[in-house]
């Protein structure tokens, strides 16, 4: 809508604001200031891929308000090969998301096997009724997404979308049931060229951003080199070069990315490769080092290295620190408090992390399966630390158990015990574990915790919490195809 | 002066100087757990910032202490001055430390910083950078046995972080030093016929060195608490309802 038309709705004919228009703060378009904050945005997606396109404003060669895909509102990029450094093409998609949401923008994501469907889906994402979550079209079902799409998703210009509605031609399906000679000669071959677009039948060239000069250092050596110190040494030296050459460019990286080329096998050179991840990016030369050398600890370097090279990888603008008008006052002094709790955690994630490796740091998250093992699923804090002042937030699943129904030590696989029982399928009265005799002295069962006929590893368990003599509670369970008995947690 | 005289000497001086210190300052610094019960246990009225606490089991690791413990941790994760709840950070070094039952005590899964340690020396060293680290309330961790420079380096840590380092031990440990400002004995009783909770007998036991510790001048003590299965309460309970049920009783 041109904005005199907006104004004379929402300002009304003499500039006071009619019903629909309070509160309404009026700002002209600026389409070369968003080209150029989509192209600062498009250089944070680097940290997902490498491979990063503004819309392809000239692709169509025509302006905004005829292809909707020249507007600049969107960032496209190939994630292909990237999606496991994310656990997944759909953690990649959440990570993407509370990248930009995190900023403040209202963003949506989607991935398909296309740029021209992934770019339908996410405008009409609000068709799926999750407008907000990252939505994923799984390999070769891109066509069938589109069909229940509205034709809005094509992309088409606004005669044909209007045209097409007068006809009752609605969704995308109802267009490809039309005969393509007929769309041609009534829309022109310009719509068919958008349908293929849409539908990724026309392999659609992505004009990625330029990546900046490769913040790289490294050491060639004349002879092998097989001691841990002398190459602990060269490393050092290399990630302060890297933390200088980040310094230079006024930029700071996501992760060092350590190469070694080894000579020890006798066939051919062997490149072995570290990747030290940090929470938030950084270019602090002491702290890049301070990581890399906690994860060469659990290394081994391997003989004959002839060969040392880091690399600055995921190098991004810092973020500037938010300023605020009056540097006093509770609220500065809670956000302040924050900032300071979210680098306290972010490094403190990133040092065990390097110590320990990325896996050994997680976050629980409560699932819906009933089989006891499968309730908690472990995710790597990694970035995700960054993203609140402690660890994430919100709503958690709603329990359906009470505060002692639950063991605080849930053994890895459950351990087969010998029980007696005073009838065949009744509660346990004495049990042994661990070289002890345990009488029962209470119990509180049988829980029965069973999976469907379609679970691929059924399961289907008596379970009893008891307490002993000694005061102490276990967690046994039946399993009713057998009646064997089991220990399954301790009530620690 | 015989040996024993000589150690009467010195337990009499050490409690002249307990009772010098300020009881009513400490209790100033303390942080309530949330549960009155707990709080009238712990000999500061509740936490202390900076400080280590043991949670020693009885018998063996189903007497329950690290459930204590958790339930102390959660209401202090709840008591922030300002912005989110606070953090735990679970070090564990076994495996199998199980949230879903965290959740069931109160404590919000996602405020839970899980760190699997492999190796002794790892776990030593991530519990220190938990400890050490302002960005964490409560650190847990299962610490049977523990060298005495390590216990030290981690008191420190704690002091420096200002989070309340909190360690589940086996009965063993009674009789070595303590770096922990409180120590507590916690052993499982069992339970009425008719209740549906947990029943614990608590000691403080004196020995700590800690920051705060409390030593000869305080008098060890047994208290019976019970956790509601249906509220999730904590209440103190009279020495008179310790009576143990022949038997064995059930609810189905």
């Amino acid at each position: 809508m041109p904005l005199a038309e907006a104004r004379a709705v929402l300002l009304g004919p003499v500039g006071v604001p009619t019903e629909a228009g309070e509160g309404l703060e009026v700002v002209e378009a600026d389409e070369e200031s968003d080209l150029r904050v989509l192209a600062e945005e498009g250089r944070r997606g680097w940290r997902f891929t490498p491979l990063v396109s503004l819309t392809p404003t000239a692709r169509s060669g025509q302006p905004p308000d005829q292809d909707p895909r020249s507007r600049p509102e969107s960032l496209l990029a190939n994630i292909t090969g990237c999606g496991h450094l994310f656990g997944d093409e759909r953690g990649l998609a959440t990570a993407m998301h509370q990248e930009w949401s995190g900023r403040g923008f209202a963003v949506r994501v989607a991935v398909a096997g296309s740029p021209g469907t992934a770019w339908a889906i996410a405008h009409a994402a609000h068709w799926t009724g999750q407008p907000w979550v990252p939505l994923l079209a799984s390999a070769g079902r891109d066509e069938l997404w589109m069909r229940r799409l509205p034709i809005e998703a094509l992309a088409l210009q606004p005669r044909v979308v209007r045209a097409l509605r007068e006809l009752d031609v609605v969704k995308v399906e109802d267009l490809l049931g039309l005969p393509l000679s007929e769309i041609k000669r009534r829309f022109g071959e310009q719509t068919l060229w958008r349908i293929d677009r849409a539908l990724g039948r026309w392999q659609e060239p992505l004009e990625c951003l330029p990546m900046p000069d490769p913040v790289v250092a490294c050491r060639t050596f004349d002879d092998p080199i097989s001691r841990a110190d002398w190459l602990q040494q060269a490393l050092r030296e290399l990630v302060l070069e890297v933390a200088c050459g980040l310094q230079r460019r006024g930029r700071v990286a996501w992760r060092l990315v350590c190469r070694v080329r080894s000579e020890a096998s006798k066939v051919e050179p062997e490149w072995v490769e570290w990747v030290t991840g940090l929470v938030e990016p950084s270019r602090q030369a002491d702290h890049l080092w301070e990581l890399v050398s906690l994860q060469s600890e659990r290394r081994r370097w391997p003989a004959q290295v002839v060969e040392l090279q880091v690399s600055a990888e995921g190098v991004v603008v810092p973020e500037r620190p938010q300023q605020t008008l009056f540097e006093s006052g509770t609220e500065y002094e809670t956000a302040a408090h924050d900032g300071r709790l979210r680098r306290g955690m972010a490094r403190l994630v990133e040092r065990l992390s390097s110590r320990l490796g990325e896996r050994s740091v997680s976050r629980p998250v409560l699932s819906e399966a009933v089989v006891p093992e499968s309730a908690v699923v472990l995710v790597p804090v990694g970035r995700e630390a960054s993203q609140e002042s402690g660890l994430g937030a919100g709503p958690g699943l709603e329990l359906g158990f009470g505060p002692l129904t639950r063991p605080l030590r849930l053994l890895e696989g459950p351990r087969a015990i010998e029980v007696m029982a005073v009838v065949p399928e009744g509660p346990p009265i004495r049990f042994a574990w661990e070289g002890r005799d345990r009488r029962v002295v209470r119990y509180w069962g049988p829980e029965r915790i069973e999976t469907g006929w379609w679970a691929d590893s059924g399961v289907a368990r008596d379970y009893y919490r008891v307490e002993t003599d000694a005061g102490e509670w276990y967690w046994l369970f039946r399993r009713r195809g057998d009646a064997r008995w089991f220990v399954h947690g301790v009530f620690e | 002066m015989s040996r024993q005289d000589t150690i009467k000497d010195l337990t009499a001086r050490l409690r002249r100087i307990e009772r010098r210190a300020a009881p009513a300052a400490e209790r100033e610094q303390s942080i309530g757990t949330g549960h009155a019960a707990l709080d009238s246990v712990l000999p500061a009225g509740g936490l202390r910032r900076g400080t280590l606490l043991e949670w020693i089991n009885g018998e063996g690791p189903g007497s329950g202490a690290a459930t204590l413990a958790l339930l102390a941790a959660g209401g202090l994760m709840r008591q922030q001055e300002s912005g989110p709840a606070g953090t735990l950070a679970v070090v564990d070094r076994a495996g199998g430390f199980y949230t879903a039952a965290a959740a069931g005590l109160g404590l919000s899964p996602e405020r839970i910083l899980l760190v699997q340690a492999g190796t002794e020396d790892e776990w030593k060293w991530a519990v220190e950078q938990v400890l050490r680290s302002s960005a964490i309330d409560v650190a847990l961790t299962w610490a049977d046995s523990l060298d005495d420079r390590v216990f030290r380096r981690w008191q420190l840590a704690a002091e420096l972080g200002g989070g309340v380092g909190m360690l589940v031990r086996s009965a063993e440990v009674v009789r070595e030093a303590s770096w922990a400002s409180v120590r507590l004995m916690v052993r499982g009783c069992v339970g009425e016929e008719s209740a549906t909770g947990r029943r614990w007998s608590v000691r403080v036991l004196t020995g700590g060195v800690g920051r705060g510790a409390w030593r000869a001048g305080y008098q060890e003590r047994d208290v019976l608490l019970e956790l509601s299965d249906e509220t999730g309460g904590l209440r103190l309970l009279p020495r008179l309802e310790r009576a143990v049920p022949p038997g064995v009783s059930a609810t189905g």
